[in-house]
């Protein structure tokens, strides 16, 4: 039996007195890519900052195993060092770090890819997600770039970063539409390369690319299973649910 | 043996300074080594007189209307022994439609005992820029007391933009109080970024009054604290008139048992004007630290970024 990249046995959260995460018991494979889709307040993003093992999402239940090894009290950058990376819905604002700065200290493939600089690289993702290197390179990443200019820049550092399993919390937020369409062929060809991801989203056409596809409703995993089923399901039943305004567990 | 010149010209150049625009004449420049002028040069455009008087250096410089140069007239200050007084008074006038920039390296590399003292007032009349860029070096040691106080006076569509820098090496006791007042459509910017470490004591006021219609104001700290130093920064803005408009921005962020006070004091007394403020003391900004994190580098590691971007 092949062991799962990551695995997630009965994983709880709890903040200031609510239930964010109810026993979600979810497996993601090597080179598979998995969607968490469900309303907003469902707890997708609270399940992908437990998984990176932000501070106030400690797990008051639950293991997580990476590569079979348990990871549940590893720290952050320990994760992140196994090969778990993040890309942010609302990327964080750095005053005086400039793009190009902050794509070096996210760049992992100057091992692995050593023939191409980082320059090429960072221009190569850059323009991945539409952006011109030549204007972003040399700015700040602070409060002077939209927040969708952002956006893409954290997803060329988390692409360039080239983790072994990429968590994308809503991928296509604040982005255009044609920032939207690059951003899912990256996810695409991410996985083709032997690379895993969970993508967070609470939009159906996002969780297309994904090989498998798990609804997630007030904090528990409702079902799981094949994409184009999962979406039927979620079309079909999730949109006209009265739950989807009631996502907070007592 | 190297002379005391040749001393404060590499601290100059520790300090980021270029010692190549000493030697090029189509800049001007000005070199003061305790209350002695080690090298001036001047072009045509800017008048400037210095003499010392009772250990004062009495700096008396015009800007000719209409003037504009191309590059900032380059300025070091100095001590190099460990002890002694630097006291140095400015007067200035920069007059009609001139555009002036001063950039002032202030080194003091081997400080135990040293004390620098400035005296600054400068009137720009109306149509003018004045850009003043200070850069500070105190050394290691932390054995100085630095203590500025200037005032401006901001004419008529005119704009002050006044930068202390000391982001290297100990600060020392730092004492900054600016005052700068702008006439209408004036407008002044004020910026502050100082590593404060050990027992280093930093206090700044800075205030902006926005005395004309339509003048605006942005007064901005970047503090960080490291060791047991303690930093204060009070940042003023006073809109006296109908369409006037400041901000205050200020940051102070501690390590380890370093503390902070921030008092923004806001008074607006027009309606029609506006002024906001924000203030962040305290740790470095969680998100900001974990989304480093998660490109695994370290806590300290990440904080290093963090601060390091915060004084750039």
């Amino acid at each position: 039996m092949i062991q799962p990249l990551l695995q997630i046995e009965e994983l709880c959260l709890e903040s200031d007195g609510h239930r964010i995460l109810n026993s979600v018991s979810i497996s993601i494979n090597q080179g598979e890519v998995v969607a968490i889709l469900g309303h907003n307040g469902a707890g997708k993003s609270s399940l992908a900052y437990t998984i990176m093992g932000l501070t106030d999402y400690k797990p008051s239940n639950g293991r997580i195993f990476y590569q079979g090894k348990d990871i549940t009290t590893k720290m952050i950058d320990q994760r992140a060092k196994l090969g778990i990376g993040l890309a942010w819905q609302e990327p964080a604002r750095f005053e005086g770090v400039l793009v190009k700065e902050y794509l070096r200290i996210s760049d992992n493939e100057s091992a692995t890819n050593p023939e191409v600089t980082f320059e090429d690289r960072c221009t190569n993702y850059l323009k991945l997600v539409g952006l011109d290197p030549e204007r972003y390179l040399d700015r700040a990443l602070d409060e002077k770039l939209s927040g969708g200019e952002r956006k893409k820049i954290e997803l060329a550092a988390t692409f360039l970063r080239n983790p072994k399993l990429m968590l994308l919390d809503e991928p296509d937020s604040g982005i255009d539409a044609e920032g939207t369409t690059l951003v899912k062929g990256l996810i695409s060809q991410f996985a083709k390369s032997g690379n895993s991801a969970l993508i967070i989203t609470h939009q159906p056409y996002i969780a297309e690319v994904a090989d498998r596809v798990a609804i997630l409703c007030k904090g528990s995993i409702e079902r799981i299973g094949e994409a184009r089923e999962m979406l039927d399901y979620y079309y079909t039943i999730c949109q006209g649910c009265p739950n989807r305004f009631d996502s907070d567990l007592k | 043996m190297k002379t005391n010149q040749h001393l404060l010209t590499e601290a100059y150049k520790k300090a980021g300074g270029m010692p190549e625009v000493f030697s090029n004449r189509e800049m001007a420049h000005l070199m003061i080594h305790g209350d002695e002028v080690y090298s001036s040069h001047l072009i045509p455009g800017l008048d400037l007189d210095v003499q010392t008087n009772g250990g004062v250096v009495e700096v008396y410089f015009r800007m000719h209307q209409g003037q504009v140069f191309n590059h900032p007239v380059n300025i070091c200050f100095g001590i190099v022994p460990e002890k002694g007084k630097q006291e140095i008074k400015v007067d200035g006038e920069i007059e009609e439609d001139a555009k002036l920039e001063f950039l002032a390296y202030c080194v003091f590399p081997n400080a135990i005992k040293v004390e620098h003292f400035m005296n600054g007032r400068v009137n720009i009349r109306a149509n003018s820029s004045f850009h003043y860029t200070e850069v500070h070096y105190h050394g290691d040691n932390g054995g100085i007391l630095v203590k500025p106080k200037v005032t401006v006076s901001v004419g008529e569509n005119s704009i002050y933009q006044g930068n202390f820098y000391l982001t290297k090496g100990r600060a020392g006791q730092v004492d900054i109080d600016y005052e700068i007042s702008t006439e209408t459509a004036g407008k002044v910017d004020l910026l502050a970024k100082i590593n404060a470490s050990g027992d280093d004591n930093v206090r700044i006021r800075e205030s902006a009054i926005l005395k004309g219609t339509n003048s605006k104001g942005l007064v901005r700290s970047r503090i960080v604290g490291r060791g047991s130093s303690r930093s204060e920064v009070i940042s003023e803005i006073i809109a006296l008139n109908a369409g006037c408009y400041g901000h205050v921005d200020c940051i102070e962020t501690l390590l380890e048992q370093a503390t902070a006070k921030a008092i923004p004091l806001v008074d607006v007394q027009h309606r029609l004007a506006t002024v906001t403020h924000e203030a962040a003391v305290g740790r470095v900004n969680k998100k900001q630290l974990e989304t480093i994190m998660a490109k695994g580098l370290s806590e300290d590691e990440a904080i290093e970024i963090l601060v390091g971007g915060l004084l750039r």
